[in-house]
């Protein structure tokens, strides 16, 4: 099952845009370099590419070398993880 | 067609908090309690000036410690980070009680426990980004020991 969001922000150029539609799928095949969903307080719902994942927590990163996220300096548990996310064209 | 955002999240665009500056601040204020308990006291207008310009060091030095710790704890502590490390609050509130005194008087000890303190606040900062750090002494007067990040193995 998938779902569609609008991404907002510009801390994953050049891969997502500000504005760029993204699927995603619920699923925990999650690998280094996917990029994911997250539902992590006190952020809301975020997207960031996997820098690295185990089988108990993974660690995030940005696409933008200009832009800081304080969301990837800790490790995130599997539970935050909503999807999978994929751009697609609308 | 309207669909959930999600966010792309940034805090800034530059990247760049560093609890250094508030090291060398607090540093910088033991070092002008030292010179200022060299000083002579006589009261001789070249000492007054000297011990007015000293002063005058000090409230700035002890202003940059108090202001750059409020920027990061503001600015980059999050929730996670405060979950992890919950006596944060409580270290800045005594970071900002203890630069206080070292403006108010001439005590060396006051110094001294304000570098300890900010180097308490630096060791946080790094552990909250899984950095190690290392005790070593400033190379410099006046030579208390500093934390450092062990930038070798990130």
């Amino acid at each position: 099952m998938s779902d569609i969001f609008s991404v907002s922000g510009n801390s994953m150029n050049p891969i997502l845009k500000d504005g760029d539609k993204v699927t995603c799928l619920k699923t925990t095949d999650i690998n280094e370099g996917d990029l994911v969903i997250l539902d992590v307080k006190p952020y809301g719902k975020i997207i960031k590419k996997v820098k690295w994942i185990n089988e108990k927590e993974l660690r995030v990163e940005g696409a933008n070398p200009r832009c800081y996220s304080s969301s990837c300096d800790f490790n995130h548990s599997l539970s935050s993880i909503i999807g999978k996310a994929e751009k697609i064209l609308i | 067609m309207k669909f959930d955002e999600v966010f792309a999240h940034c805090d800034i665009p530059c990247k760049i908090y560093d609890p250094i500056i508030i090291q060398v601040a607090a540093l910088s204020v033991v070092r002008i309690l030292d010179i200022i308990n060299e000083t002579s006291h006589e009261e001789e207008k070249s000492n007054i000036s000297e011990i007015s310009r000293l002063t005058a060091e000090k409230e700035k030095q002890a202003s940059i410690v108090k202001d750059e710790v409020r920027i990061i704890w503001g600015d980059y502590f999050k929730e996670p980070q405060i979950n992890s490390f919950p006596k944060i609050h409580d270290l800045v509130h005594r970071i900002m009680l203890q630069g206080s005194k070292c403006k108010q008087g001439i005590d060396r000890k006051n110094g001294e426990i304000l570098v300890d303190l900010v180097n308490e606040f630096s060791e946080i900062f790094w552990a909250t980004k899984d950095i190690k750090t290392k005790s070593v002494k400033a190379p410099y007067p006046p030579s208390l020991n500093m934390i450092y990040p062990d930038l070798d193995n990130v």
